[in-house]
């Protein structure tokens, strides 16, 4: 994957971005993967849409202009949302198909430390995404009822995210404990991986794709 | 190597201007389970966090005295194996995401690996019932279930000193029974058990020795002194297992369902979520919801104030099908409190946070804090309520959290285990209240695992079982 990853800093033009793109959700599709990625690529969209306005918009380098928006950052914005889009695409088929176990795992071949840390902060997202969710029903079984106007859900938002954020400061304390009292030390195993033949066929495979985009991504 | 010395040993926290454990002197040999109890706040978690190196290695403060280990002369640990198994108070928080990989964390840290760490998993596993949950994401677990986990990664590594605070706050009372059953045989093995409880009654039959912590020094107690035998603990036992067949029925004072369920399912999996429920709740009565952990006794109290609507079935309250009706519309009528305190404290005092219940129903803030001061003295909660919430222990934070919902003074009031966090004298004043309520016309639905609480305070039970009421609910 990071060798995919990486060759997408060589790709330096929208039509080409936009066809890796397009090949990568060809390939979430061929896995079963399209609808749950679409899911987790909806955010990504809003905040490139947000970029390229921007661009299009403030963009010092814009000279010539359609209307208000400037080309010149329509065209740097517009490159920028889709590397960024790639990347996300990229790294959510590989989490899609990969259980996170075997993830940890593998980067614990190269150090041991790197595997926990990764599994510790995948552990906590999905925790803070379901305590928004109780908080938010906690305090709407109290009573909150959230408006319709920005400053009533200003409102709501604070009496939701208080909480979480408290309860995520006692959270990390409990974890500190946790790590303490159940050992957590250096002694954990280094993994030895032992590539067989497809492995190896896979790095190769992403080698050439990089050396292939090195030259051919503009 | 598993016995433990204490000798004059006191403890202050930073910035705190009394001790929270004071001169306290303390021998714990091999093969005995010892019961440290005390009321909310007396020092219990402060002293097994001292034991268990979290005080000084993570939390700051000024000690005095010696704790030994083994032959006492050693008050250091050894760094090559596992000295304790820890079980902290708040089980709900893990490390990792899936069971199996909770569970091998210990063991990796020591160093144990292959087929010796899936053997030792799947010991642990099969003796706490937790078989088939290998391959669960520990978020999708009831809080029963997520506590048994914290208890097998306590007792996973084979530590010959156990130090275990409540660890069957979250349990069942046939877990529960289970979970000491089995620490009876390590102990036996030669394994040194300390459990910190607030409320040690169901353990005390399989403990050996009683310690007392009141405001920081330790007195030793007669067991005797909790006067329960293992005889009331078996029948606390089969008035659960039996399905409430033991409880004595009350008639109901008044015949007109205030709360109902029709054919109510609501199914997260296949394994979990509730089928075919049908319940009615009448006007003026205390039902208690009892059931093991996983069998969908939140579940079904959320269809009560609209957070789960349906998958089949009705729900009625007053009368009125909730179908269209928004959450904040049915808590007009329906007060609920949750498990867990935290999840809804963000106010800076506690005065402020009893009132904000009303403020958000429309009440000038002036009027809300008055009425507050008032429900605060009610409770004896006057002298804290200028007090940060946080600053007050988890009993007194689930009270507060309690308050915030009786203040609007709902018609139906449905509580999620709101003494499991309280030590008795706390449950009594509580309860009293509730009675007092129900009389004045209120109804309450509770969920508990405390079956002396259901015998003493409760007019019915319904019993849930794999997300079904059972035939024997009275």
């Amino acid at each position: 994957m990071m060798l995919v990853l990486l060759s997408i800093l060589f790709l330096h033009t929208w039509s080409v971005l936009l066809i890796f793109i397009l090949l990568s959700l060809l390939i979430a599709t061929y896995l079963g993967l399209l609808i749950p990625l679409l899911k987790r690529l909806l955010p990504i969209l809003y905040l490139g849409t947000f970029m390229i306005l921007l661009h299009a918009l403030v963009n010092p380098h814009n000279q010539h202009f359609i209307s208000i928006f400037g080309v010149e950052g329509f065209n740097y914005g517009l490159i920028t949302a889709l590397r960024l889009l790639a990347i996300v695409t990229v790294t959510q088929i590989f989490m899609l198909s990969n259980p996170l176990r075997t993830i940890i795992s593998a980067l614990s071949w190269i150090h041991p430390d790197l595997g926990i840390v990764l599994g510790l902060v995948l552990s906590i997202l999905p925790v803070m995404r379901e305590q928004m969710e109780v908080t938010l029903n906690v305090q709407r079984a109290r009573g909150l009822r959230i408006g319709k106007y920005p400053w009533q859900r200003m409102q709501a938002f604070l009496v939701v995210m208080i909480p979480i954020i408290i309860k995520s400061l006692i959270r990390a304390q409990i974890m500190a404990q946790l790590l303490h009292v159940r050992g957590y030390n250096s002694k954990r195993e280094k993994r030895r991986i032992d590539w067989n033949y497809t492995d190896k066929l896979v790095i190769a495979c992403g080698l050439c794709f990089l050396l292939i985009l090195v030259g051919f991504g503009r | 190597m598993s016995s433990i010395t204490i000798r004059n040993f006191s403890f202050t926290y930073d910035e705190a201007a009394t001790p929270a454990l004071n001169t306290i002197n303390f021998s714990a040999p091999s093969g005995q389970i010892i019961l440290i109890s005390g009321k909310n706040g007396s020092g219990k978690s402060t002293l097994l966090a001292c034991l268990s190196g979290i005080i000084p290695e993570l939390t700051p403060g000024k000690l005095e005295g010696q704790i030994l280990f083994g032959d006492n002369s050693d008050s250091k640990l050894p760094k090559d194996n596992p000295t304790f198994g820890v079980l902290l108070q708040d089980s709900d928080v893990y490390l990792l995401e899936e069971v199996y990989e909770e569970l091998a964390f210990s063991l990796q840290n020591s160093g144990i690996n292959g087929p010796d760490l899936d053997l030792r998993i799947e010991n642990v596993t099969s003796t706490l019932g937790l078989s088939g949950f290998l391959q669960r994401k520990l978020r999708s677990l009831s809080g029963g279930e997520r506590q048994k986990v914290a208890i097998g990664s306590a007792l996973i590594c084979d530590a010959p000193i156990l130090l275990l605070d409540e660890p069957v706050e979250q349990l069942d009372p046939l877990s529960a029974y289970n979970i000491f059953h089995t620490l009876r045989e390590l102990a036996d093995q030669g394994k040194l058990i300390l459990v910190c409880m607030h409320n040690p009654l169901i353990a005390a039959p399989w403990a050996d020795r009683l310690v007392i912590i009141r405001d920081g020094e330790l007195f030793k107690e007669d067991l005797m002194t909790l006067e329960v035998t293992p005889i009331q603990v078996n029948q606390t036992i089969e008035s659960f297992v039996n399905h409430g067949a033991s409880i004595e029925p009350q008639i109901s004072i008044n015949e007109y369902p205030v709360l109902e369920v029709q054919n109510l399912t609501y199914r997260y999996d296949e394994q979990s979520g509730i089928e075919d429920i049908n319940l009615k709740i009448n006007k003026q009565e205390i039902l208690a919801l009892i059931g093991p952990n996983g069998s969908g006794k939140s579940t079904l109290v959320k269809h009560f104030i609209g957070l789960l609507r349906p998958q089949a079935g009705k729900v009625f309250v007053s009368g009125v099908d909730t179908e269209n009706i928004p959450t904040w519309e049915l808590a007009k009528e329906v007060g609920i409190l949750f498990q867990n305190p935290d999840d809804q404290i963000f106010k800076a005092t506690v005065l402020e946070e009893i009132a904000w219940s009303l403020i958000a129903r429309g009440l000038p803030k002036k009027e809300a804090l008055d009425k507050a001061r008032k429900i605060a003295t009610d409770f004896e909660l006057e002298p804290m309520v200028n007090k940060h919430p946080h600053d007050l222990s988890r009993s007194l934070r689930q009270l507060v959290a309690l308050v915030s919902v009786l203040i609007t003074n709902p018609k139906i009031l449905i509580l999620d285990e709101p003494t499991k966090m309280m030590d008795s004298e706390l449950v009594k004043k509580v309860m009293d209240w509730l009675l007092e309520y129900r009389n004045q016309g209120g109804t309450i639905l509770i969920i508990t695992h405390d079956m002396t609480l259901v015998n003493k305070y409760t007019d019915r039970v319904a019993i849930l079982e794999r997300g079904r009421l059972t035939n024997n609910s009275v």
